[in-house]
């Protein structure tokens, strides 16, 4: 009875091992991770619109019904990216995720405090590249430091009513993510 | 011997059994920790940040959502009326109060996992600041209701019975990020009535 007993306890202690070492493992073997359900969209370097059609099971949830968005995956291994617009809609805002999803870096068109979208991702080393050869057009992007290399960028756009909608997806699809 | 193997074998079981299963129901459930809760709202500042708590983080991972950025907004999932009952199809609500703070703020209906909810085509399953008729500077009244209504109406249907939530989306608003500064009050989730 006393072995039973122990055993229980250890099975109870064993389980708590357990849940902590699978809830910590989750974020980096999961295979239905945002990044994961991006790739299935296209190519990195190019933004892809989220939320229409595709399989339902392997789309992005939790997408608000008022805005059209599109996400670019990139690696800055290669270079910094540079993500530009001419275009404008009456609300943008844009987000910087890492591999994982997390969110490290966000404006809208307020604070980017211009008309257009103009907006360099760069790591620190790469900044110090951008700085030494700064070409003149450089003083109007924002430059967003990032300490990752494979990430990816959500653009989302407001759509105010079905009629701005055309707009809004032409404003998404003139988005360049393209090395710098 | 072979007593202790079992005793073992037990141990074991109940480990990997009710540790996995701690797990799973702690990542998947409708029940999470923390959050920024005013009135019936509740929202979750850090998912999706290097800040958040290591469930949130594997829920984050599981789920495949894309957080609101601190710069983009916030979001507030409702899924009680005032009174603490749950927002159920068969039930008629009135979201009433003050608007909420922000350039911009949409509200719609979505399912328990996350769908945002489509009452069908040309029946209004989402509002937004841009589209409703105020009555006054604070005086917000919207009906959440099946069939059409006076005023703000946003459509929720469904075949069968069950439980929803509202969410209120705020874009480019302060609250969130330095709560407490701003005077953050929410409108109310009044039930009025009830169909089977």
């Amino acid at each position: 009875m006393g072995k039973l007993i122990y055993a229980l306890i250890a099975g109870i202690l064993g389980a708590g091992i357990v849940h902590i070492a699978t809830l910590l493992l989750i974020p980096t073997v999961s295979g239905v991770d945002a990044w994961t359900r991006l790739s299935g969209l296209g190519n990195p370097n190019q933004f892809h619109l989220i939320g229409h059609g595709g399989d339902a099971a392997a789309s992005i949830r939790a997408l608000d019904p008022t805005f059209e968005s599109a996400a670019c995956r990139f690696d800055l291994e290669e270079g910094p990216i540079e993500i530009v617009s001419d275009a404008s809609v009456p609300f943008w805002s844009l987000s910087i995720y890492d591999r994982v999803g997390e969110n490290i870096f966000s404006i809208n068109d307020r604070t980017a405090n211009q008309a257009g979208l103009n907006v360099i991702i760069a790591t620190p080393p790469q900044i110090v590249e951008l700085r030494k050869g700064l070409a003149p057009e450089l003083g109007a992007s924002i430059i967003a430091e990032t300490r990752i290399n494979e990430g990816f960028v959500v653009l989302r756009a407001f759509v105010e009513d079905d009629s701005m909608r055309p707009a809004v997806l032409g404003f998404l699809d003139s988005i360049s993510c393209d090395l710098y | 011997m072979l007593k202790n193997l079992g005793l073992i074998g037990l141990a074991l079981a109940i480990a990997l059994g009710g540790g996995s299963w701690l797990t799973f129901r702690s990542v998947s459930g409708n029940e999470r920790f923390g959050g920024l809760q005013i009135g019936s709202w509740t929202a979750f500042p850090d998912t999706g940040t290097p800040n958040a708590d290591p469930y949130e983080k594997a829920r984050l991972a599981r789920n495949g959502t894309l957080p609101l950025g601190a710069a983009e907004g916030i979001r507030f999932y409702a899924d009680r009326d005032s009174d603490g009952r749950a927002l159920q199809f068969g039930c008629e609500y009135v979201v009433s109060g003050v608007s909420p703070v922000g350039r911009l703020w949409t509200l719609y209906a979505s399912s328990r996992d996350e769908m945002p909810l489509n009452a069908g085509e040309y029946l209004p399953s989402v509002l937004h600041s841009r589209d409703i008729v105020l009555f006054g500077p604070d005086d917000l009244v919207i009906t959440v209701a099946p069939s059409a209504r006076a005023g703000n109406w946003l459509a929720v249907k469904s075949a069968g019975p069950g439980n929803y939530h509202l969410v209120l989306s705020l874009y480019d608003t302060p609250v969130g990020t330095n709560a407490g500064l701003v005077d953050m009050k929410f409108p109310e989730i009044k039930r009025s009535e009830c169909n089977g």
